[in-house]
């Protein structure tokens, strides 16, 4: 009996640590978006993007890729997944991607080792949350690399039921200047980017129509895509920001009163979607034309490895180029960029230059306590 | 079809073993597996799915009954009635009753799903952030019910759970909340709810054995048939028929409410399971009607939640959530023209849903007997195994965050705390799972009526939801004074 008990025991064992490994290579998913692109998500080509096969000083290493959502779904899991695909085949590394959250991110690259091995994946709020407060200084981007960009999703947008006749942001800023004073809400997340471009957008009435179209606006802040949708379902919030792939299947013909929706205002141009972006509809700040597209860049640790980093450059370079990567980019209405774009020195410029535009704008901007209220 | 059903066993399979392992879920096993349906067509990705899905809801049941640790969030309660049970060595009856709960209440909540989608998903739309905070509420409710005899250190336990449970960033306004600034980056989204579940029900229970030499004995038996040992019958489900049928219809509709956990599904059955029930003292004591209860309504979850996922384009739970992403991978949205565009997709999930039923209720019943030995094996070897099990279920939490492992550790020592100081942790437990849902719907009903509390009170469902808690407080407490009457 206790030699069966053993056996059974070794086997129970043998088996619990091969599930185990399954687990820890898991992605738990986040629990309330609704759902993203249509037609999107990762497609056959990437998929079967042979890891291993290209060269590197990487060359059949582990590479852990971290990314600050804890969702699987979203716009930041798809755009590192599939990056990290092109990026195994063309450096020969097998590449992983961790949705384990922002913090938890920023953590593990201001405490990595420079050696290539650990990269975080993510857009603007890598920046955002330290300039929104939400985590140290100790997070800035003075204390990591700022590597390759790696994308751009311009796909974020306003949303509201299609009874309102809002077709684009224009519409709504014409309402606000004949209703001054009169309550129109918005459904936004505190600090990420549709904090942004909410601010960036009262701004904008205040300084082009005035104070009493600007006090009609008030923030209602908060909740996944999917609670922002029954908000506006439920007629508790005029207008909620979010993206065009969740926002689109509610906009097609035949979906019944309650649900349609219009989308508008988005944050620069998507790829085979007509909508209005904020800049065509006249959004300015500084007098420039307003676009905020979620620019997708790749991270790590302050003590990078010059010549690691240097790989990882040409190999972001010869992806981004690559039409199969382009074309995958476009299925998910995600903005590949240019060899140029994606240079180094060129993305440390551009982050850099929008962290200060973002400052700039946080500082400017009312707090969302006043917008709510 | 024979590979469909082939794929289905395998995802079934793989399902229960995940759902079995304390810190595993059927949200993980479907997030593990994703990456298989690349290379299949939609149907063949379903089958897995929908077998994932359904073994990984069920499995939960295997160890909370036999080790009294809950496998998944959903079989909290089972863990009430399923482990005495096991401990007078009923463990196979128990398992029993719950797997054919379960499968009814999968099959229940099936049929809702294929008839009532429309009407349904309708409803939800009724059910704004108000109606969901007094639903969480009523659910809260059960905590009373649960700590009867010691009511004060139950509603204590319960405050305490909630309060725990905000620990963490504060989304509204991104600020922390009860965290010291050296573990801001560790705590962004406060402590994970299966490190404390399984801290407090595993560690602590590993600890309290340890204390006691690991003297784990069968106890007397001491039921109604006079001394003996019951065997699983048909006859266990006499007079089970509206607990069966109401606490699917609770799952399915928990289900159907987006962001209402499947966890708050059993709570709330099992609280109604008490209330309604002859012999509401029976109940924690090892009886059928609650396990029953927990099981019916923790599968009637699997149908409720696709409901929303399917006819509104949002999931109902957290492994709806992942089955976006197998939708998003075959090009095809789920939203509100679903069923109308998709009509074969739409057959094909109904066929797959009863069909993983199906083989869930064959490949678990009939070889539970050889599965429900494993409280034979004398603990000083089981429990190695099942604290390794646990330590990896929390460090994959959230992806490898040692931190997890650490709470699994501090809430296995708060638990043994607890069981010293005679505080119930299931009150706490529950009170930490519902805890940052009742805030959120909370701020989200409060904020939509520019700060007036009196949405609370407006609305028709909320009333109703409103005479449910009162009814179910004072009921609790009524018997809570009988009961130590009767004692006195």
């Amino acid at each position: 009996m206790r030699k069966t008990i053993k056996k059974v025991l070794a086997a129970a064992t043998a088996s619990v640590m091969v599930l185990s490994m399954a687990a820890c290579g898991n992605n738990s998913a986040g629990s309330g978006g609704a759902a993203p692109a249509a037609g999107g998500g990762e497609t056959q080509a990437a998929a079967a993007a042979p890891a291993g096969a290209g060269e590197s000083s990487l060359k059949g290493q582990n590479v852990r890729v971290v990314i600050g959502s804890t969702s699987t779904s979203g716009d930041s899991y798809m755009t590192a997944d599939l990056v990290t695909r092109y990026l195994s085949a063309e450096m020969g590394f097998n590449g992983k991607v961790d949705a384990i959250g922002n913090a938890a991110a920023l953590d593990e690259i201001k405490n990595g080792k420079g050696d290539g091995k650990l990269i975080m994946m993510f857009h603007d709020m890598t920046f955002l949350s330290q300039l929104f407060g939400s985590v140290d200084e100790m997070y800035s981007l003075e204390n990591m690399t700022v590597g390759p960009r790696i994308g751009q999703n311009p796909g974020a947008c306003f949303g509201a039921t299609a009874e309102d006749n809002f077709a684009t942001l224009a519409d709504v800023t014409k309402y606000l200047e004949e209703h001054p004073g009169e309550p129109l809400s918005f459904n936004i997340e505190s600090g990420a980017t549709s904090h942004l471009a909410f601010v960036a957008y009262y701004l904008y009435v205040k300084e082009t129509i005035g104070d009493d179209a600007a006090g009609g606006i008030k923030a209602i802040v908060g909740g996944t895509t999917a609670e922002k949708l029954q908000r506006l379902w439920d007629r508790n919030a005029d207008i909620i920001y979010g993206d065009t792939s969740a926002f689109e299947q509610y906009t097609q013909e035949g979906v019944e009163d309650q649900l349609k929706m219009t989308m508008f205002g988005s944050c620069g141009e998507v790829n085979g979607i007509e909508i209005d972006s904020m800049a065509e509809s006249g959004v300015t700040f500084n007098g420039e034309p307003f676009d905020f597209a979620k620019d997708f860049c790749m991270y790590f640790p302050q003590d990078m490895d010059a010549n690691v980093l240097a790989e990882y450059e040409a190999a972001m370079k010869k992806v981004t180029e690559n039409p199969d990567f382009q074309a995958d980019m476009a299925k998910l209405y995600y903005n590949a960029l240019s060899a140029d774009e994606v240079g180094v020195d060129a993305s440390k410029e551009f982050i850099y230059n929008k962290r200060e535009m973002c400052k700039e704008l946080i500082e400017k901007a009312p707090s969302l306590d006043e917008l709510a209220n | 079809m024979v590979a469909h059903l082939l794929i289905a066993t395998l995802g079934v399979v793989a399902g229960i073993v995940f759902g079995a392992i304390p810190g595993m879920t059927a949200t993980m096993a479907v997030a593990v597996f994703l990456p298989m349906t690349y290379a299949y067509d939609m149907d063949t990705a379903l089958f897995l799915l929908l077998g994932l899905y359904v073994g990984g809801i069920s499995g939960g049941l295997v160890p909370a009954i036999l080790i009294n640790i809950p496998g998944t969030p959903s079989s909290i309660t089972t863990t009430f009635d399923g482990y005495p049970m096991s401990k007078r060595g009923e463990g196979e009856r128990a398992l029993k009753i719950g797997i054919l709960a379960s499968f009814i209440g999968g099959l229940i909540s099936l049929l809702c799903l294929w008839l009532f989608t429309p009407l349904l998903s309708a409803a939800a739309l009724k059910f704004s952030a108000v109606e969901k905070f007094l639903i969480i509420l009523f659910a809260l409710t059960v905590i009373a019910a649960l700590s009867k005899g010691q009511m004060l250190r139950g509603i204590f336990a319960g405050f305490g759970g909630v309060l725990i449970s905000l620990c963490g960033m504060f989304s509204v306004n991104n600020s922390y909340r009860m965290v010291p600034a050296f573990m801001k980056a560790k705590m962004q989204d406060g402590f994970q709810l299966l490190p404390v579940l399984i801290g407090l029900f595993a560690i602590a229970q590993i600890f309290e054995e340890a204390e006691e030499g690991m003297r784990f004995k069968i106890e007397k038996v001491d039921t109604s048939e006079g001394g003996k040992v019951t065997k699983f019958s048909l006859k266990d489900f006499k007079g089970q028929g509206v607990n069966l049928v109401r606490s699917s219809l609770i799952g399915t509709f928990m289900g159907v409410l987006p962001g209402v956990g499947g966890s708050a599904a059993s709570i709330l059955a099992y609280a109604q399971a008490k209330n309604f029930s002859k012999h509401p003292e029976l109940l924690g004591t090892g009886s059928s009607e609650g396990l029953v209860a927990s099981e019916s309504s923790n599968n009637g979850l699997t149908g409720g939640a696709l409901i929303p996922l399917l006819s509104l384009g949002i999931p109902g739970d957290s492994t709806t959530a992942v089955l976006i992403s197998a939708f998003m991978l075959q090009g095809i949205q789920v939203g509100p023209l679903f069923i109308t565009q998709n009509p074969h997709t739409w057959n094909i999930i109904l066929i797959a849903l009863l069909a993983c039923n199906i083989i869930m209720f064959i490949v678990m019943f009939y070889p539970i007997k050889w599965i429900s030995k494993i409280i034979y094996i004398p603990r000083q070897r089981l429990y190695p195994i099942i604290i390794m099990i646990c330590v990896v279920g929390a460090y994959a939490t959230k992806n490898g965050r040692m931190f997890d492992a650490w709470t699994l550790l501090a809430f296995g020592v708060i638990g043994y705390i607890f069981g010293k100081i005679k505080i119930p942790a299931s009150c706490f437990l529950i009170g930490f799972i519902l805890g940052k849902d009742l805030e959120n719907y909370f701020i989200q009903a409060v904020s939509a009526a520019s700060g007036s509390l009196a949405v609370f009170f407006t609305r028709p469902i909320g009333l109703f939801i409103w005479v449910l808690i009162i009814v179910s407080v004072a009921y609790a407490v009524w018997d809570d004074r009988k009961s130590k009457k009767k004692a006195a």
